[in-house]
């Protein structure tokens, strides 16, 4: 049976669709049969982060409404063997998803998939909660931001409740935090809520955490997930993420500002980490 | 069934033990022999071995007017009929000293009366106290109607606990808490830190803004209302 | 890592940093084009498929299932495959007789 992970946060912009893509692409190059599936219907990024825009023919709303078969609206992934991608609808709205619909696309991919990472839009409403609804794990990403970490809090409590396994009243779904943009700079400096600052509010087990990086952008602008840049430290930071998922015991890294030698002697500016 | 034992002297030849016996009672709707001859009979023959040895204990509340009872009689016919009077409950002063003189003792009047079950009505009127053990999400509600509630985890901004009786929250409260919604007035609010957005009690509240000016502690916080005014104090 | 990929590195270290940005401009222009000229393919073939539907049905009787519309990409052309199963005429007549 397949294991459904939904990233989720509430608060947009904060690194959902960042994080899918390299997520499922870090499981996939674990060896696991991964599909990365996009919930934002109309508004959809995944194809464009994954780099397979130009690819999409049939979507996730097609499938449902039987205008196409599951197969005919998969995209194989061009960078990594094992990796699907199911893009959203942009021109449908998110009434198109009902519970019926996903239920049978669900079912239908754990059949010939170890992982279906599902990327959630933002807010809390329907495209959100059909996201979260099947799902197993829950990663909350998280900005170290007052505001993103009150909409990680909401979600968190609609995860506990508006959930299959909720309902069903089976155990309740993993869930696993995600803090995104932590600059250890800022922290230092009092300007940025630390780890334990966040931990202390949402207490939930720590996944990651992926440091403000350049590497981001120029991921998304050339369509290669930025867990590919292993030179970056997002990259890594995403690697290290996934392989905690996977069990294995796995530091944290990037959390403490890196002092340039020079800077420890001379006290220079220290140059923006890459 | 619980014993203990009471042990008087070295050489007494008993002891003096504590048990609880099943009882049943009977209780009499109306005064007439005939028919108590008559029906008793009938409910044996349904169950001719159920009430073989029962101690009944007879009781008198619902004929608490009656007089003349003859309790020779209604001894009788228990016993031809395999049960073993052991005492009477109820009655008015008339009828227990007659049961006295004919060797029945007055037993006390028990809370629980065979013909009803606990009533879900019952369990209803029972004040409650609910546990919570797990984090309280921001937008989550929680309501402890008739009781009280006691919160072991971190409340989050946002979040709104309420009860009809008092609050008390052992992680750090941060969203809100009303006590006393349904009008209680000694209804209290007990917490460790003051990071609550709004409490209120019996409708009274005061905002986070109000609670500015009370120091920060590591004891106990108590919030009560005192003539209409949310007071807060600090307990050791 | 291999030679290539070393030299690359080199030389793209005296290049300088890689220019994502162009090849994310190249990218939305394509796919903004795409979006707003271009009908959505996938919506105007369910629309077609109906229309098409409509039109055989007042000349044969078909059903929704026996027309096909599929739209292939090949080296950069797109081609529309179209398959309608027309039902059998004799055995249509064959049955209108046996109930008439």
């Amino acid at each position: 049976m397949a294991k459904i992970i939904v990233v989720t946060s509430g608060k947009g912009g904060v690194g959902k669709t960042t994080t899918s893509a390299s997520f499922a692409m870090g499981l996939a190059m674990r060896g696991f049969s991964s599909v990365v599936v996009d919930f934002d219907i109309g508004l959809r990024n995944l194809d464009l982060i994954m780099g397979c825009e130009r690819r999409v023919v049939y979507d996730f709303v097609n499938v449902i409404r039987g205008e196409a078969t599951l197969n005919q609206a998969l995209i194989r992934d061009k960078h990594v063997k094992n990796l699907y991608v199911l893009p959203a609808s942009q021109t449908r709205d998110k009434d198109a998803l009902t519970i019926e619909g996903v239920t049978k696309v669900m079912e239908e991919l754990s059949k010939t998939h170890e992982y279906i990472v599902c990327d959630s839009p933002a807010g809390i409403e329907h495209g959100a909660q059909m996201a979260m609804y099947f799902a197993d794990h829950a990663i909350v990403v998280t900005n170290p931001e007052v505001s993103s970490v009150r909409d990680s809090d909401r979600m968190l409590g609609l995860l506990s409740s508006k959930t299959k396994r909720a309902e069903e009243g089976r155990e309740p779904i993993s869930e696993h935090l995600l803090l995104t943009r932590y600059s250890p700079k800022r922290v230092n400096s009092g300007d940025m809520l630390s780890i334990s600052d966040v931990n202390e509010i949402l207490s939930i087990p720590l996944l990651g955490v992926i440091p403000e990086s350049q590497a981001v952008l120029r991921a998304s602008n050339s369509g290669d997930p930025v867990i590919l840049d292993q030179e970056s430290d997002a990259g890594q930071a995403y690697l290290d993420a996934v392989s905690r998922f996977l069990g294995e015991q796995v530091p944290h890294r990037f959390t403490e500002e890196k002092t340039h030698w020079l800077k420890r002697i001379f006290n220079f500016k220290e140059k923006e980490t890459v | 069934m619980t014993a203990s034992s009471l042990i008087m002297e070295r050489q007494a030849c008993f002891h003096f033990k504590t048990s609880f016996t099943p009882c049943t009672i009977l209780q009499l709707v109306r005064y007439d022999l005939d028919e108590l001859e008559q029906h008793i009979g009938n409910a044996i023959a349904k169950a001719p071995h159920f009430f073989q040895d029962s101690p009944i204990i007879i009781d008198l509340t619902k004929i608490p007017d009656q007089s003349g009872v003859n309790f020779e009689k209604i001894k009788q016919i228990l016993i031809a009929n395999g049960m073993a009077p052991v005492g009477v409950r109820g009655g008015n002063d008339e009828q227990q000293i007659k049961a006295r003189a004919s060797g029945l003792p007055i037993l006390t009047i028990g809370k629980i009366s065979h013909s009803e079950t606990p009533s879900k009505k019952a369990a209803e009127n029972e004040y409650t106290t609910k546990f919570i053990k797990t984090p309280i999400r921001s937008g989550m509600q929680v309501y402890a109607r008739k009781g009280d509630l006691i919160v072991m985890a971190p409340v989050s901004s946002g979040a709104e606990l309420l009860a009809d009786g008092h609050i008390h929250v052992y992680g750090p409260l941060r969203g809100r808490a009303l006590a006393g919604v349904q009008g209680n007035a000694n209804a209290r609010i007990f917490c460790r830190t003051l990071e609550a957005e709004l409490v209120s009690i019996a409708g009274y509240y005061l905002t986070k803004e109000e609670m500015q000016n009370v120091p920060n502690t590591h004891g106990m916080i108590q919030i009560y209302l005192d003539q209409e005014q949310v007071r807060i104090e600090i307990i050791s | 890592m291999s030679l290539p990929n070393q030299i690359s590195k080199i030389l793209s270290y005296f290049r300088g940093p890689r220019k994502t940005a162009k090849v994310a401009k190249e990218r939305l222009q394509i796919i903004i084009a795409h979006e707003r000229g271009e009908k959505n393919q996938v919506d105007y073939l369910a629309l077609l498929q109906k229309d098409l539907l409509d039109v055989i049905s007042k000349y044969v009787e078909i059903n929704q299932e026996d027309v096909k519309i599929e739209l292939a990409r090949q080296d950069g052309c797109s081609i529309l495959e179209l398959n309608v199963t027309l039902p059998n005429l004799a055995e249509k007549l064959k049955k209108q007789a046996e109930t008439a």
